[in-house]
């Protein structure tokens, strides 16, 4: 390689944290050493916790409160004489900032002031760097500005630049957010997590442009993610971070092909995009093919009255056998949620019928404080924020056996205190959970404990369907990857019927017996998961499916897809044992 | 657990730094004042052996000194007697005015936010009217409905408070009901009575509780204001604001007949605040 743009050498950081009546200081990145070659795009991969954030803003100069560079260099090579950034007086790096190094943030929904116009947002670092001759005087700015918002591919460039972060959609944004880094051509790109917040079609094209920005500006990029697949898609370089230490580094194929250490082998076995894993193949009729346990016909939604009615969900219909998984893909504002929200009896649609095996779920009205509560022992619903659906107030125990002192020994409900105790250990057990936490309260534990005491108080009640509403979207991949299984073994033994909503195709591959694609609350597609996603028929499921990260040279080969799913899930549990 | 070995783990720890004067100090002081004041409303004669009704015409009108800290009044009564003994009377009528207050008002808007609809609107214009007349106005036209005296007075305070309580229940209430775990305790067959108490109460009163710690303050300062007025206990009963009222006359003369018992009042109140701050950021 030759002379570097960017190198990190044994970089440490710390954070002030409140521990008592005092501070601590706790490390949160410790000996990390990168290197960013000239129009490189690193890519630093790495699970919540790991530090790759923090890595990013110790770059640009921007920790929060209390963070602090404990030891290590950062030296950014510009026209040949390196610079320290992580011993620069703060005045000097915010003379690069902007100029040299820029930042693409995660949330382009919070990243922008609102009451700042698009073009105000996207001309401050032309403004701020005033020693730049070319952009002294209003017009030039002007110009400049509708010049990049029109480089981005923002369309109506001009009006664009009137408008205000809340008249633009997410992808809009976060396409401003890339105009403004990119408005004095910096030579390094700090990309946090650029696409997190955005759907897969739009994070495709976001991911697009940054790439033809960078061949065509020759900046590099440091991009923060998650995401595996969008970082072996992307980057040419990868370095993966585990509790703020570098695990691995290296050319990106290198490092995925044949990864030199057991946690990143476990990442790659645990990202849904990259694993190889065939569609369920549909299932043979069984004897009660005909009559499916859910069937929901006719659904409408509409928010609003009249003419300003918004149709949320328009005529949808499909069907779950018993014991199946039914999932229900589309991008924000498909209406997904709010089929899912119906099903589980928790509002009632504008039009439509949905019946779980002989009874009707809207026959009471769909509201949660209903009088007819007998549905509920029917159908269970598991929210995306396991966090906020628990009481911050009580206990583990007291969440999980709450579903059964609603009901009357007749109902199968619980009121005796031993009984309930045993019940909330057996439900406890059942979803792998250690029997000490039934004391604890939600935010002592971690997510993915959290969403496994949902998916406990979701059971307990011995529901026949359980709707999972993005359940599995907000933990890291190796703790989506255990719910997962958890999902399906317990289906197996308990013979569950699963409504599974997500945006997520990758693992809908891996969990669904059937499909329904949604889009703009209309159902494009609906079919065995093996035929919907092998063989697409509609363009959008095309689309959808394209647009899910992962370049063709780690797809599965067909030798892989001769070794059996129990063959790949025991070499996985010796893995996670290994790094464990 | 692989969930829990994921979480970063045991890092390395610097000392704290040498400690800031803490915030808790300032908590010690405000406790042990209202205990202070508590412990005189309750056993005032452990406190001061002086009689806080009878006086020494020889001694009127002196300045503190060994033998009566605060000084003697126009009728040779001493001052801390009648400050301690009026204690009772003061905390008891702030007391009488939050548990009004807390009680109608915390009622009345739990129902509102967790009813709506109808009711919800009822109550909270009903509420809207109440807050719309001053505070002040109020108590006097609740007095005079009443009857004077000392729990009158400390019920018509209480009056003037149910609208503040039941805006602030209810602002809480309607945040409780709205969030996912209510929602799912509703989901997981859940009756509407159940899910208030399990869910919404909990976690809606602790700013309520709050309010009522600063609403102990204000409400001895509103029956001091209305014992001054003349509206509160009649003399010679010792009462803080009536203790104020009746030697505005020696203000020029005699200084500490006014400022002493003022000082107390302010004390009192101020700890009743600081009281409060420490319960919202423990409940928040």
């Amino acid at each position: 390689m030759t002379e570097p743009l960017l190198r990190v050498d044994g970089l440490a950081v710390s954070y002030r944290t409140r521990q008592g009546s005092g501070h601590v200081r706790r490390t949160a990145v410790e000996g990390v050493s990168l290197e960013l070659g000239r129009g490189e795009v690193l890519a630093l991969v790495g699970e919540s916790g790991s530090g790759k954030t923090t890595i990013g803003q110790s770059i640009i100069g921007l920790l929060p409160e209390g963070g602090r560079v404990e030891a290590g260099s950062i030296e950014l090579h510009l026209a040949g004489r390196p610079v320290d950034l992580a011993k620069l007086p703060a005045r000097a790096v915010q003379e690069l900032r902007g100029r040299r190094i820029a930042l693409v943030p995660q949330d382009p929904g919070s990243s922008l002031n609102p009451v700042q116009t698009i073009g105000a947002s996207v001309a401050a670092p032309l403004r701020i760097h005033r020693e730049d001759a070319r952009w002294r005087d209003r017009d030039s700015i002007r110009r400049r500005v509708v010049e990049l918002l029109d480089r981005v591919g923002l369309d109506d460039p001009e009006r664009r630049a009137g408008q205000y972060p809340h008249e633009l959609s997410g992808g809009m944004r976060q396409r401003a957010l890339i105009a403004a880094a990119i408005a004095l051509e910096p030579d390094l790109i700090v990309a946090d997590e650029p696409t997190s917040a955005l759907d897969v079609t739009v994070q495709r094209r976001i991911l697009d442009l940054l790439d033809e920005l960078r061949g065509e500006l020759g900046s590099s990029v440091l991009l923060i993610t998650h995401d595996l697949a969008v970082a072996a898609e992307r980057a040419d370089r990868i370095a993966v971070l585990r509790q703020g230490a570098l695990e691995e580094a290296g050319p990106a194929r290198e490092v995925l092909r044949a990864p030199a250490t057991a946690y990143t082998r476990t990442l790659l076995a645990d990202a849904p995009a990259l694993q190889d894993v065939a569609p369920r193949p549909a299932r043979a009729a069984g004897p009660n093919a005909a009559a499916p346990l859910v069937r929901v016909e006719g659904l409408v939604h509409e928010y609003g009255h009249g003419r300003d009615a918004f149709r949320a969900v328009d005529d949808v219909a499909f069907a779950i056998e018993r014991g199946t998984t039914h999932a229900l893909v589309g991008e924000s504002g498909s209406g997904k949620t709010t089929i899912g929200r119906a099903v589980a009896a928790l509002h009632a649609p504008t039009a439509g019928s949905i019946r779980i095996g002989d009874r009707d779920v809207l026959a009471a009205g769909g509201s949660p404080w209903r009088r007819d509560r007998s549905i509920r022992r029917l159908v269970q619903l598991v929210s995306q924020n396991p966090y906020a659906s628990l009481d911050p107030r009580r206990t583990i125990a007291q969440a999980i056996g709450e579903p059964l002192r609603n009901w009357g020994p007749a109902e199968g409900g619980v009121r005796d205190r031993a009984a309930l105790a045993r019940r909330v250990a057996t439900a406890l057990d059942q979803v792998a959970l250690p029997a000490d936490v039934a004391h604890r309260l939600p935010r002592e534990l971690s997510g993915g404990q959290r969403q496994r005491v949902a998916i406990a108080r979701a059971l307990i009640i011995e529901p026949e369907v359980v709707v999972l509403d993005e359940a599995v979207s907000a933990l890291d991949v190796t703790v989506q990857s255990q719910i997962l299984e958890l999902l399906e073994s317990l289906q197996r033994d308990l013979g569950l019927t699963y409504l599974f909503i997500t945006h997520d195709l990758a693992v809908v591959r891996r969990i669904a017996d059937s499909v329904t694609v949604l889009r703009r609350g209309a159902a494009v597609e609906t079919g065995a998961a093996e035929r919907v996603l092998l063989a697409p028929e509609h363009e959008y499921t095309r689309a959808l499916l394209d647009a899910v990260p992962a370049p063709e040279w780690l797809r599965p080969t067909p030798a892989d897809d001769r070794r059996s799913v129990d063959d790949r899930r025991a070499a996985h549990d010796d893995l996670r044992l290994e790094v464990a | 657990m692989s969930a829990l070995t994921l979480l970063p783990a045991g890092a390395a720890e610097a000392p704290a730094r040498a400690a800031r004067p803490k915030p808790r100090a300032t908590l010690v002081v405000a406790v042990l004042v209202l205990a202070v004041a508590l412990a005189w409303a309750f056993l005032p004669w452990l406190f001061t052996s002086q009689d806080p009704i009878a006086g020494v015409a020889a001694e009127a009108l002196q300045a503190p000194s060994a033998a009566h800290p605060f000084g003697t009044d126009a009728t040779g009564r001493d001052l801390l007697a009648r400050v301690i003994f009026g204690a009772g009377n003061s905390l008891a009528g702030a007391a009488i005015a939050v548990l009004v207050g807390l009680v109608v008002g915390t009622a009345l808007g739990v129902l509102a936010g967790s009813v709506g609809g109808l009711v919800e609107d009822a109550v909270m214009r009903v509420v809207d009217v109440l807050l719309a007349i001053p505070g002040l106005l109020l108590a006097l036209s609740v007095i005079v409905l009443l009857g004077f005296g000392v729990t009158n007075a400390a019920i018509a305070v209480g009056v003037t408070s149910i609208a503040v309580f039941a805006r602030l229940s209810r602002s809480q209430v309607v945040r409780v009901r709205r969030s996912d775990y209510v929602e799912a305790a509703f989901g997981s067959g859940g009756t509407f009575l159940a899910v208030l108490g399990r869910h919404v109460l909990p976690n809606s009163l602790g700013a309520v509780l709050a309010l009522a710690a600063l609403q102990f303050g204000s409400a001895i300062l509103a029956i001091s204001t209305l014992g001054f007025l003349g509206y509160g206990a009649p003399p010679p009963t010792p009462e803080w604001g009536l203790l104020i009222a009746e030697s505005r006359d020696y203000v020029a003369t005699s200084w500490w007949l006014t400022t002493l018992p003022g000082v107390v009042v302010a004390a009192v109140v101020l700890a009743a605040n600081r009281v409060a701050a420490a319960i919202r950021e423990a409940t928040a």
